[in-house]
């Protein structure tokens, strides 16, 4: 139990002194990092498992041949839910890719004194790549 | 060599997220933007994918989100302090489940070169 009384003490006092990088043993409700490193995480894992089921569906699909490949994607290309889905997709895509930029941003030393700032910031543009990608897919999804 | 290793991760891992930034968004735009919605057909994809060019880009696509996906897996469980053993079988399947992957992914993708579109 050494190494988990360790990496708290450490955890710690790098949080203290950054406020940055999140330690799950203080928990900071408030605190944009937190949530930050919580969504990243989030959108992490769902985007991994959706990596492992798309590389083996259309793998699988494409090997089967052109009849299943052209019914199975007209069945679910024609299908709103689908759609709907995508959006969620890439809205995870979004926030993951953008708040990545803002962490590499940090490692070379870049804005880490704003990293709540470029957090907002970094939210704002994939907010509005997702409004622009929802007004050009909402006709499809509505008709 | 344990701390060269995690280097060499910590830094592939900032590349390929740069990478698949740009190549998610070159999918993307083929994939769903430049269709206009129409469904996506086999001769379509098949004709897309009869240039060496555009098939590495959807190589590296693969490889990257391959390695990053895992590699950001085997962070998280490295945050749990999971001992030895744990983190040694989490590194393996990770390593074998993505190699699977990146090989049935590259042979569906090599197959378009070969057929007919």
């Amino acid at each position: 139990m050494k190494g988990i009384r360790t990496i708290t003490r450490q955890g710690l006092d790098i949080s203290l002194k950054t406020e940055y990088i999140p330690n799950l043993q203080i928990w900071k409700p408030m605190q944009v990092g937190m949530w930050a490193w919580l969504l990243h995480r989030i959108t992490g894992v769902a985007l991994s498992i959706y990596l492992l089921i798309h590389i083996s569906l259309m793998s699988i699909v494409i090997l089967r041949g052109q009849a299943f490949f052209d019914a199975l994607l007209g069945m679910l290309m024609g299908s709103k839910f689908f759609k709907v889905f995508d959006l969620v997709l890439l809205a995870a895509v979004l926030f993951h890719s953008i708040n990545g930029i803002r962490l590499i941003l940090f490692d070379i030393g870049v804005g880490i004194r704003h990293q709540r700032e470029l957090f907002w910031v970094g939210t704002a543009i994939s907010a509005a790549l997702f409004i622009l990608a929802t007004l050009r897919l909402l006709p499809e999804i509505v008709s | 060599m344990n701390k060269d290793f995690n280097a060499l991760a910590w830094l592939l891992q900032r590349i390929t997220a740069v990478g698949l930034v740009l190549l998610l968004g070159i999918h993307f735009w083929l994939l769903h933007f430049k269709t206009h919605g129409e469904v996506i057909k086999f001769s379509d994809v098949s004709m897309r994918l009869h240039t060496w060019t555009l098939v590495l880009i959807d190589i590296c696509l693969l490889i990257f989100g391959l390695y990053h996906a895992s590699n950001g897996i085997y962070s998280i469980v490295q945050d749990y302090s999971v001992g030895g053993n744990g983190r040694r079988v989490t590194l393996w399947v990770l390593m074998c489940g993505g190699c699977v992957l990146a090989i049935i992914g590259g042979i569906s993708l090599f197959r378009f070169l070969y057929v007919a579109g």
